[in-house]
């Protein structure tokens, strides 16, 4: 006679490719969609960083997935996106660019259809890994865009400079 | 408005009251003059006035009798003392907590207070209080002097202008030509002087240095008085005041000021004849002046910040639009948008000046820091503060209180010897604490200095190495030993050198600086003090740049810092030791292009700019024009050393502002042949100091 809890809705992610996988992240941090036209390169960058571009007055720096997870730094090609990812960082709402290969279609999929990632074997740190989402054709790989971009991963190389600065 | 509306608005204007009540509390401890007893009267006045209306009975009650004690010492029949100044402020801290944290207000303590008051407010505490004192505006006076030049004072050489001039060197001069006893043109001579001047003069100056602007003419020439306080005409409208002051400087008879408090207005009496224009224009005049001294007006922060960003796009706008018409080459289009260009700039400017306050408020809070820390540690402390008008964004005002405060802790605790020890090195046994502010190109330069024990630059030596924040053998200049004091974790034990702390307090220091995208540093002598010098960037929401090309990509350098521009196959002299030569001095540049993974182009050119005096060059391909750059960070958690953030350009593109101090900070720093242009063109040196 206790209410039942609410069922949990199936939720939307949007799928891309890097290299030959497909990746998804979830739609809710997905702001919109770009054709990648280049970047302006920035000194002192992290290697990752492709560069900072001009979205409607605002300057977001954009990132190269594949460089930042492992792979190739990415090709541009007609097909290569950016995908402008919105998420939260201590109360603060952070903007960047993640580059893709290419952008494929939003997917719904059940908590069910989610499994935990595997240990070992994926070639990405498990760490950036939120699960494997299976599909007929095979698995998504969901992908943490926190994680991968966290704060901490970009400000290292600056704290490293600074360290390297200071001593003799 | 509902009540709680009112409330906060007391609460706001309490924060202020209290303050000035602190201030002239400290001032009046040093000097027991009227001035300072006026200013703390004042404040107790209008704090026991607006605490009745508001319902803070309390406080108003506390008030009450803190303001009768002044006006006793106002009048002469009380002596000011430590002790009282001493009680007065403990009353002003009860006040403060009973009107931002009632609930851990003491009653006892009220009540105790009151107590120890109470044998100073002596006879019955009357309702009214005694004759205002002059008008002090901030700790100046308002006087009303009509000037009545002889009408011959052309023919003895004499000038109405240069008087004029002198008294507004004295002050703010609000001055009005009274003209109505010009005679019609065939009557004119024009070697006769028939105009006067009302003059409505805010000044620090006395009433004989006023005087004494007119020493060669005879006492008639010169009408002056004091004003009365702007609080007598608070309940005054406009036109009662103008009629006010119509009467009290004779230009209207008694039977007239009857009509104009009646109900008449001045405008109706000029246009029937009664009444020169220029009389009242005059009136008018003093009334805003004496009221409005020293008027602000309370604006949410937030509405400026909108508005500052508004005028950001505009400006951001106003380059696309010259570009286009420089592209267009439409003469009208152009003449356009050159005229915007002047008014957006204006208006930039505006905006930014909006946000500015005079550091004075800053400052302010150390004269009581200062005195209570005086007193714990037992030595004796000097302060003297300079520079206090020096105008500073509100928000970096309020970010660098707590910085502050830590440095001038730090300076009376670890700087500063105690009196026997001063007196022994055969120094004054009061130890002297220098606050300074002053602008410097586009920074605010702040500096907090002491006459103290200076850095002892071996224990920090010796300190860091075991830290291990440098190596045994490592060669340092002092700059750089002293600069160690800001790494985190860095603490000394109190008894080595000067600036101990936490070990938390200076890393935090320069952090905050950091974050303000400003910067501090400290300088010492042994045996003689230290100075920490805090630089903060003036405005960092529109700055006006100059736009260069490097490898092909544009940036821009803030144009405060550029002094001038030269052409590099002139003036290089070696291109190894990266040196060139202007104005017949050798300076050292930095090789942008080649540290951005280009070769050099023909016809390139060095930019000098000049940073915290000195002066460097930054090789760049080419000088594109000056731009005013809105300033966009690169991102919330990428703070990039060496650049300030990105600016847009007309066409859209982007072009990435140089942090120039930062940029030669660092490679000033480094042994030479440490740059390099790093695989993913890195600008920073590998390896550093």
């Amino acid at each position: 006679m206790t209410p039942s809890p609410p069922a949990v809705a199936p939720r939307q992610y949007l799928t891309f490719r890097l290299g030959a996988e497909t990746f998804a992240l979830e739609i809710t941090k997905v702001r919109e969609v770009l054709e990648f036209a280049g970047a302006t390169k920035v000194p002192q960058a992290p290697p990752f960083m492709r560069g900072i571009i001009n979205l409607r007055g605002s300057v977001v720096p954009v990132f190269d997935t594949r460089h930042k997870l492992g792979m190739e730094p990415t090709e541009r090609t007609i097909n290569t996106c950016v995908v402008i990812v919105e998420t939260r960082h201590a109360d603060e709402l952070v903007v960047f660019g993640a580059l893709a290969d290419s952008v494929q279609e939003v997917l719904e999929m059940e908590p069910s259809q989610i499994e935990a990632p595997p240990r070992m074997g994926v070639g990405i740190e498990s760490d950036f890994i939120q699960g494997m989402g299976k599909q007929e054709e095979g698995f998504v790989i969901l992908l943490d865009i926190d994680r991968v971009f966290a704060p901490g991963a970009i400000a290292g190389t600056l704290v490293e400079a600074d360290a390297s600065t200071h001593t003799a | 408005m509902a009540d709680s509306d009112f409330r906060a608005v007391f609460i706001e204007e309490a924060s202020e009251l209290l303050e000035r009540l602190e201030a002239s509390l400290m001032a009046l401890e040093a000097a027991p003059d009227a001035e300072n007893l006026g200013a703390a009267f004042r404040a107790l006045h209008t704090l026991k006035g607006s605490g009745a209306m508001f319902g803070f009975d309390a406080v108003a009650a506390l008030a009450h009798q803190a303001e009768a004690v002044f006006d006793r010492l106002r009048s002469g029949e009380l002596k000011v003392t430590p002790e009282l100044v001493t009680l007065a402020l403990e009353v002003a801290d009860h006040l403060r907590l009973l009107i931002f944290e009632p609930g851990s207000a003491d009653q006892a303590r009220g009540e105790a207070l009151s107590a120890t008051l109470a044998p100073w407010v002596g006879g019955v505490l009357s309702a009214a209080t005694a004759a205002a004192a002059p008008a002090a505006v901030g700790g100046q006076q308002v006087f009303r002097l009509r000037l009545r030049l002889p009408s011959d004072i052309y023919l003895c050489g004499g000038d109405p202008e240069r008087l004029l001039s002198e008294l507004r060197r004295l002050g703010t001069a609000v001055v009005v030509a009274q003209t109505d006893e010009l005679p019609p043109l065939d009557a004119f001579d024009p070697l006769q002087c028939y105009a006067f001047w009302d003059v409505v003069l805010t000044t620090c100056a006395s009433v004989e240095e006023v005087r004494e602007v007119f020493m060669f003419f005879d006492d008639s020439a010169l009408e002056l008085s004091v004003l009365g306080a702007a609080e007598e005409a608070a309940d005054e409208s406009q036109r009662q005041a103008i009629a006010r002051v119509l009467r009290e400087r004779g230009d209207i008879d008694a039977a007239t000021y009857a009509e104009l408090l009646g109900g008449s207005t001045p405008q109706q009496l000029s246009a029937a004849g009664r009444l020169a224009p220029d009389r009242v224009c005059s009136a008018g005049a003093e009334v805003r002046q004496v009221q409005g001294a020293g008027a602000t007006l309370r604006v949410r922060a937030s509405r400026v910040d909108a508005l500052v960003d508004l005028v950001g796009e505009m400006v951001t706008l106003q380059s696309r639009l010259g570009e286009l018409a420089a592209r267009l080459a439409d003469e009208e289009l152009r003449e356009l948008a050159e005229q915007s260009e002047r008014l957006v700039a204006d208006l930039r400017d505006g905006a930014l000046g909006v946000r500015m306050q005079p550091v004075s408020g800053l400052f302010a809070r150390f004269q009581r820091l200062v005195r209570d820390l005086s007193a714990e540690l037992g030595k004796q402390v000097e302060l003297v503060l300079e520079g206090e008008q020096t105008e500073i964004d509100k928000s970096v005002l309020e970010a660098l209180s707590e910085p502050m405060v830590h440095l001038v802790r730090n300076a009376l605790d670890h700087g500063l010897e105690p009196a026997a020890q001063r007196q022994a090195a055969g120094k004054a046994a009061a130890g002297k604490l220098r606050l300074t502010a002053r602008n410097d190109a586009a920074h605010v330069v702040i500096e907090v200095e002491d006459d103290g024990r200076g850095l002892d630059t071996e224990a920090i030596r010796a300190k860091a190495i075991e830290q291990g924040l440098i190596s045994a053998e490592a060669h340092l200049a002092p700059e750089e030993v002293w600069d160690l004091i800001f790494a985190p974790g860095f603490s000394t034990a109190a008894a080595v050198t000067s600036v101990s702390g936490r070990g938390v307090g200076m890393d935090a220091v320069r952090r905050a600086l950091t974050a303000l995208r400003g910067s501090v540093s400290v300088r010492s002598r042994a045996g003689c003090g230290s100075v920490m010098t805090l630089r903060i960037p003036l405005s960092m929401a529109i700055i006006e740049t100059l736009l260069v090309e490097i490898s092909g990509q544009a940036f821009a350098v803030p144009l405060s810092l550029v002094r001038e521009c030269v052409a590099f196959d002139e003036a290089v002299r070696s291109p190894l030791r990266r040196l060139f030569e202007v104005r017949g001095r050798l300076l050292s540049y930095l090789e942008l292009p080649e540290m951005l993974g280009s070769t050099a182009v023909p016809d390139s050119q060095i930019l000098v700019v000049e940073v915290a005096g000195e002066a460097f060059g930054l090789h760049v391909d080419a000088v594109l024009g000056e731009h005013d750059a809105v300033l966009k960070p690169l991102g919330h958690h990428l703070f990039l050393p060496g650049l300030l953030g990105a600016t847009l350009l007309g066409d859209g593109s982007i072009a990435l502002v140089f942090d120039v101090p930062q940029l030669v900070r660092h490679v000033v720093f480094s042994p030479p042949g440490a740059l390099s242009a790093s695989a993913d063109g890195s600008l920073l040196p590998e390896g550093g100091v």
